[in-house]
């Protein structure tokens, strides 16, 4: 499945819109998902799981502390759907 | 089979609460705990320096308390025997592999015991994750082509054929090919691997989700959802022009009567949106407006980009999301809210 890098931006905004509503604003590439958007481990899991199932993909050998931004996630998951 | 605060026993499954998260391990002795990785305490390690290791039971549980797995006697006879639970333990002393969603501390603690890898805590992430509530919500504007092709189920097919006046055939074929394209979209399923039924009442359902369907002048609307909806729509321009003095008075109900003594012809036409909406939620045989409160909670009338008043009726109008489908790709759609007071 193809996607632009917007369209999983805009995705990837939804989901974290589940995890945490009051999140969603401010989902940008630079934000920092722990300390930015205030995401515990256990958010970092539901997150984890929702982006493999909403975009298909598995993740490969994943630690909470992977992904630091926004940014890091998109890419990984961009590289994935390719 | 329940965890409970009580002694272990060698080859007992064990774990730890830790925040909002459980660690597991196998316990052999007081001194050998064998667990994929420690206790993520004051932080999680990188995945490749995670290893299964042996450590003190003091060490495991640091002051919190310890859980132990308590079977029931039907899993007590699948399940491994205390020695090969340790040795199986004990083989993987040393080995890595650890992902966080796939094999983890947990899967390795069930493994050992069960013989196959299992996380309760990722499965009830998931689980919460696919019942979220989901209510997308897609427009779409009529084609200008007069071709129609085949549409699923058949009763469907069959009732199109029947429909004799153009516009309104143009808008029924048309809002389910919308319902197909919002189902594929927000499910990733197919109509042929779902069932439809069409109802006493005239309504359409699904078995596997919830829709509602509206369709007005040269627009057409379909909602998808977990949960139930409806949803009505009806273009601002019409409000003009109808006998809304004498409508008032046989739509509205005692709650609404304010509407009533100062006309309003938008707003009223935005009640009637609401009431409609929430009949089609219903199971209800009849619309009977007079009865139905346009001021319920799971109510919301937005204002389209197309200067059409939509409404919908749903549980959980926080999740919300309105696209546009021109026949080939999705686009977001824009709205604001009717201020219904």
């Amino acid at each position: 499945m193809l996607m632009t890098r917007t369209e999983i931006i805009e995705k990837l905004k939804e989901i974290i819109a589940f995890a945490n509503p009051e999140q969603a604003d401010k989902v940008e590439e630079s934000a920092r998902i722990l300390q930015d958007l205030g995401f515990t481990s256990v958010g970092m899991l539901y997150i984890s799981i929702a982006v493999e199932e909403s975009f298909g993909i598995r993740f490969d050998a994943v630690g909470v502390s992977d992904f630091v931004t926004v940014k890091d996630l998109v890419d990984y998951i961009e590289g994935k759907l390719k | 089979m329940k965890w409970w605060p009580t002694s272990c026993s060698a080859g007992d499954m064990i774990r730890v609460r830790i925040g909002s998260i459980c660690h597991y391990g196998i316990y052999d002795s007081d001194d050998e705990v064998i667990q994929f990785g420690p206790p993520p305490r004051e932080r999680f390690l990188p995945p490749e320096e995670v290893r299964v290791c042996v450590t003190t039971i003091d060490e495991f549980a640091s002051g919190d308390i310890i859980e132990t797995a308590q079977w029931t006697f039907s899993e007590k006879l699948k399940k491994n025997s205390p020695r090969k639970a340790i040795e199986l333990a004990r083989s993987r002393i040393g080995s890595g592999g650890y992902n966080l969603l796939h094999n983890n501390c947990e899967h390795f603690a069930y493994e050992c015991v069960l013989g196959k890898k299992y996380c309760e805590q990722e499965e009830a992430v998931r689980e919460q994750w696919r019942n979220r509530p989901l209510l997308n919500v897609y427009f779409m504007k009529l084609p200008e082509t007069e071709e129609f092709s085949e549409v699923y189920p058949k009763a469907r097919a069959e009732e199109l054929k029947r429909t004799t006046h153009a516009q309104l055939h143009k808008q029924q074929y048309w809002v389910w090919k919308l319902l197909e394209e919002g189902i594929r979209q927000t499910f990733g399923w197919k109509m042929e691997d779902l069932s439809f039924k069409k109802q006493r009442n005239g309504k359409w359902t699904c078995d596997r989700l919830y829709f509602s369907l509206t369709h007005s002048e040269d627009w057409v609307a379909a909602a998808v959802s977990n949960r139930p909806v409806g949803i009505d729509m009806e273009p601002i321009g019409s409000a003009e022009g109808r006998p809304w003095d004498k409508l008032a008075e046989k739509i509205l109900c005692e709650e609404e009567e304010r509407f009533s003594r100062q006309i309003d012809p938008q707003q009223l036409l935005a009640l009637w949106t609401r009431k409609e909406s929430a009949f089609k939620r219903s199971d209800a045989a009849r619309f009977q407006p007079s009865k139905i409160s346009a001021m319920q909670k799971e109510l919301v009338t937005l204002q389209l980009e197309n200067d059409y008043l939509f409404s919908a009726c749903a549980e959980k109008l926080g999740c919300i999301r309105l696209y546009q489908w021109d026949g080939d790709s999705v686009r977001n759609y824009s709205s604001k809210e009717w201020d219904i007071e």
